[in-house]
């Protein structure tokens, strides 16, 4: 009880401040401060802090109720990793991997900006991210998404993007860490000098991780059009998959 | 008739695919397989290659092959070979494959490398493993 109270009183007193600041923010930074269009891949050999399968190398610092449901997380990278047949990621189920997870991915995306809007849009599963950049607040009373309520800024250059009423069943990353219904992930995407585009990423849930879970992933431009990539393909693949499985010489 | 069937320590392993979980394929060894393509499923989440081979006592064994996606292929991320599409190969072309063949014995392989008959590299190393590694 006394810790679903912190949570609470932890919980009015986060979103009241966020909720402040991106307002303020937003209404006086809706200009864009640079060209962020285009399809992008991610560039694992730039030094970003993330990594294929997770955000760090290290373990997020979690709660005793994040660690036990890590605890029951069956994933298929890191050092806990299962074969596919015995995973329970609900992504090898087609189930959407969320916000932020979707980064994880190793698939191209694109950046389309418009007046008041960029989206996001993913070819893995063609997921969408309709980020709203005029000055509006979050939505209220819309229940809970696999990718979020997002509202974004510019801070000069850098669109900073604040996603909010994400579900709590996908994870954070493909090592199994879990997040609540209270996870709160700012994204500042800026250029390099290089051309190179660059995320930094804060995760913040104060019923998961008892501190912020900071890192960084980069990317670089691509020539290529998105193409369909559909999860579902998976489950016709997989009659051939179990052939071999199911191989008796 | 020409060996067939050769096995090769393949050291470097980058894999092609993240799609199966540990264990399925023998990555420590690479097979060298020269064929006739049956069929050639160019589609996600992975290009499927389907050849017939002849052993060593005369039987036709069809085996098949795994490859990365439909879209990277057409992208030709995968090295500085031409872009694939769905005309890179035909029923009836001969095809090589090198890859990583089913620990349980099954013929089925996770592709390292694909060349024509006539020696045409579309993806992999120059040279056959036995060489490259």
């Amino acid at each position: 009880m006394s810790r679903f109270f912190y949570s609470f009183v932890v919980l009015l007193v986060f979103v009241f401040n966020v909720h402040t600041a991106s307002a303020q923010e937003a209404s006086a930074n809706l200009t864009p401060g640079a060209d962020l269009s285009g399809v992008w891949t991610r560039d694992n050999s730039a030094g970003a802090t993330s990594h294929n399968s997770s955000w760090s190398r290290e373990i997020p610092n979690m709660t005793e109720w994040a660690q036990a449901q890590f605890d029951g997380h069956m994933p298929t990278f890191g050092e806990r990793a299962v074969s596919v047949s015995d995973t329970n990621d609900p992504v090898y189920a087609c189930y959407p991997p969320g916000t932020p997870r979707i980064w994880l991915h190793p698939f191209p995306w694109e950046i389309i900006q418009m007046p008041g809007r960029v989206l996001m849009i993913y070819e893995y599963d063609g997921f969408i991210r309709n980020i709203f950049t005029d000055g509006r607040g979050h939505r209220e009373g819309i229940g809970n998404s696999w990718m979020g309520d997002s509202i974004g800024y510019w801070d000069d250059d850098v669109l900073v993007v604040e996603t909010t009423n994400m579900r709590d069943d996908t994870w954070i990353d493909r090592e199994g860490v879990p997040h609540s219904e209270e996870m709160v992930v700012i994204e500042r995407f800026h250029l390099r000098d290089d051309n190179s585009l660059w995320i930094d990423i804060e995760i913040t849930d104060p019923v998961a991780l008892n501190e912020p879970w900071v890192t960084s992933q980069a990317h670089r431009k691509t020539d290529w059009t998105l193409e369909e990539f559909r999860c579902m393909d998976n489950v016709s693949f997989s009659e051939w998959e179990e052939q071999i499985l199911e191989y008796d010489n | 008739m020409k060996k067939l069937f050769s096995l090769f320590l393949f050291l470097l392993v980058s894999p092609l695919s993240a799609h199966h979980g540990a264990g399925v394929y023998d990555t420590q060894t690479v097979i060298d397989l020269t064929g006739t393509v049956t069929d050639f499923q160019f589609r996600n989440p992975h290009v499927l290659i389907f050849i017939d081979v002849t052993d060593g006592s005369g039987n036709i064994v069809n085996w098949s092959g795994e490859l990365t996606s439909r879209n990277r292929l057409s992208r030709q991320v995968n090295g500085n070979r031409e872009a694939w599409t769905n005309n890179t190969m035909q029923p009836g072309d001969t095809i090589q494959l090198n890859g990583n063949p089913a620990v349980n014995g099954a013929p089925f392989l996770r592709l390292v490398r694909v060349a024509t008959g006539d020696g045409t590299v579309l993806l992999g190393a120059d040279n056959s493993p036995s060489g490259a590694y």
